[in-house]
């Protein structure tokens, strides 16, 4: 029974309020419930596990401190995200330029087997499973790498609309600026990741 | 294509991927894929690639995540109370007031040190006589408003001062002008004369000094009168607060004003002159030099015969005597 009722969805407004009244429960089930989709919205924008870890901390961490001055404005996962993403982004901006491997280095047996794998994936007219190729692990690495050098802004947007899969109007919310310029960041930087994909596969 | 046109259509494709295009944009841009192949192979990138991105993997969070958020927070706590108890705050803030005392005290030993050197530096503004400042003075003391068409000189505050205009129109202004330099050389009041103000054919000068040295000057004056066609005296009378005019002046009657020791006095005399010389008038004629007093218009108690003299010798009282000389 208890096990039933711990797996009841509860609304975030509630657990939001109950942390606001200093419930630590509270404040668990939350983390909980987003750790994982902002570590990997932070390890995309980042491109490191180590710093995605610490910033996902760092994160959750504000939220616990800053958590009295939400005022329930918007949805509290946009609020959240708008804390995680500003934290890679300036974490990008003090590290200058995200340390990355090469992706025209990658060599191998491994890394041509991924080149190809992607390459018959766009070149296919049928419909593939983008699922089987994106587990590859290779191909993983690819595609990271290549986010990896769009520009900080356009990486948060894609990030938070494709693999995250927020609509326009909560990236808007969480990277706090216009609907137009999301549709824009977006926009760019899929050109932007299309051109990169397209040299990887060319090489 | 312009970059502009490309770059909008790149938003309508990304749009149509995420199926946040409206109906009617959806269908444009469906039909401008039916007719340009290009268009719609980049939107089947497009897709792919969105697809291929949405379905990365998901990496699960490194384990003991919450665990340590809590630590951190336990960490942060445990420092603020730290800093809270062992007084580093009111460290802070007593570091802090001891450097804005020190900023101040150098700012105000600096401002003191540049004040001693401009004092030392800067030349000393000398107070001379012959200084005046139209205007200036007595401008709050109800006694001595400034005269009309007379400039009022400085002077100690606590003094009175006796101001007085005499316009004399003469058919020899140079000659009567040059005396009067002279004179002023002669008595060595140059040091209390402003330079002399020429307009058309008028030429004034402002004296001011003592008492004795302007009777001294009008005494001189005395031989040069019967070159004057016309003579009048202006005073300021405070008590009136208006000018007394006396038209038509003789020497004798200037001097009489002048000799009378007491502020008020000389006053009287003027007052009883202009009543005088308004009933008397001489016309065109020459002043006279030796122009005698009427008794009757001088009050025998105000002349200066009772005055002692050392009391306006001591009195320092000053006057201020403007002289216009017109050619005619």
């Amino acid at each position: 029974m208890e096990k039933q009722l711990e797996n009841i969805v509860i609304d975030d407004a509630v657990l939001v309020r109950q942390c606001q009244d200093g419930d630590s429960a509270a404040m668990q089930r939350l983390i909980v419930k987003y750790q994982d989709r902002i570590y990997n919205v932070i390890l995309k924008i980042c491109s490191n596990k180590d710093d995605a870890a610490e910033l996902t901390q760092e994160t959750f961490v504000k939220f616990i401190e800053k958590i009295n001055t939400f005022k329930m404005q918007s949805a509290f996962y946009t609020w959240l995200f708008r804390i995680a993403v500003n934290l890679s982004l300036n974490f990008c901006r003090r590290r200058f330029k995200i340390k990355m491997h090469s992706i025209y280095t990658s060599s191998g047996p491994e890394g041509e087997n991924a080149r190809e794998q992607l390459r018959s994936f766009f070149a296919d007219k049928r419909e593939v499973d983008p699922l089987v190729a994106a587990q590859n692990r290779e191909v993983g690495r690819i595609l990271v790498d290549a986010l990896g050098r769009l520009e900080d802004k356009q990486r948060a947007a894609v990030v938070l609309r494709d693999i995250e899969g927020m609509a326009y109007a909560e990236i808007a919310e969480s990277l706090d600026v216009g609907i137009g310029t999301v549709k824009s960041r977006i926009s760019r930087g899929r050109e932007n990741l299309r051109e990169i994909l397209k040299t990887v596969l060319k090489s | 294509m312009s970059d502009e046109s490309k770059q909008n259509i790149d938003e309508l494709l990304s749009g149509y991927v995420d199926g946040e295009l409206s109906k009617r944009k959806y269908n444009e841009l469906k039909r401008l894929m039916e007719h340009e192949p290009e268009l719609a192979e980049k939107f089947s990138l497009l897709k792919k690639q969105r697809q291929l991105l949405n379905a990365m993997p998901v990496e699960t969070v490194p384990e003991g995540l919450f665990d340590a958020v809590i630590a951190s927070q336990e960490r942060k706590f445990i420092l603020d109370e730290y800093s809270a108890s062992s007084g580093e705050s009111e460290g802070i803030k007593h570091l802090m007031f001891r450097r804005a005392l020190t900023a101040a005290v150098i700012f105000v030993l600096f401002g003191g040190l540049i004040g001693l050197i401009v004092h030392i530096v800067a030349p000393v503004q000398q107070t001379e006589p012959q200084n005046y400042a139209a205007g200036t003075v007595d401008e709050e003391d109800p006694l001595f408003p400034p005269l009309k068409n007379i400039d009022v000189p400085v002077v100690a505050a606590d003094t009175p001062v006796f101001r007085a205009s005499l316009d004399l129109r003469t058919e020899q202004a140079i000659a009567m002008n040059g005396y009067i330099m002279k004179s002023i050389f002669t008595h060595r009041l140059n040091g209390f004369t402003d330079p002399p103000v020429n307009e058309g054919t008028s030429s004034t000068i402002r004296i001011t000094c003592g008492i004795d040295s302007i009777v001294e000057l009008l005494a001189d004056l005395q031989g040069e009168w019967d070159k004057c066609r016309e003579a009048n005296l202006s005073v300021y009378d405070h008590a009136l607060a208006k000018e007394i005019v006396i038209e038509k002046i003789s020497s004798t009657q200037l001097m009489r004003v002048f000799k009378e020791d007491k502020f008020y006095s000389r006053m009287q005399i003027a007052r009883d002159y202009a009543d005088f010389n308004k009933l008397n008038p001489y016309g065109s004629s020459r002043l006279a030099v030796n122009d005698t007093i009427p008794v009757a218009a001088v009050k025998p108690e105000l002349t200066g015969s009772k005055i002692d003299r050392k009391d306006r010798l001591e009195g320092g009282e000053k006057i201020s005597l403007v002289i216009t000389v017109t050619g005619l």
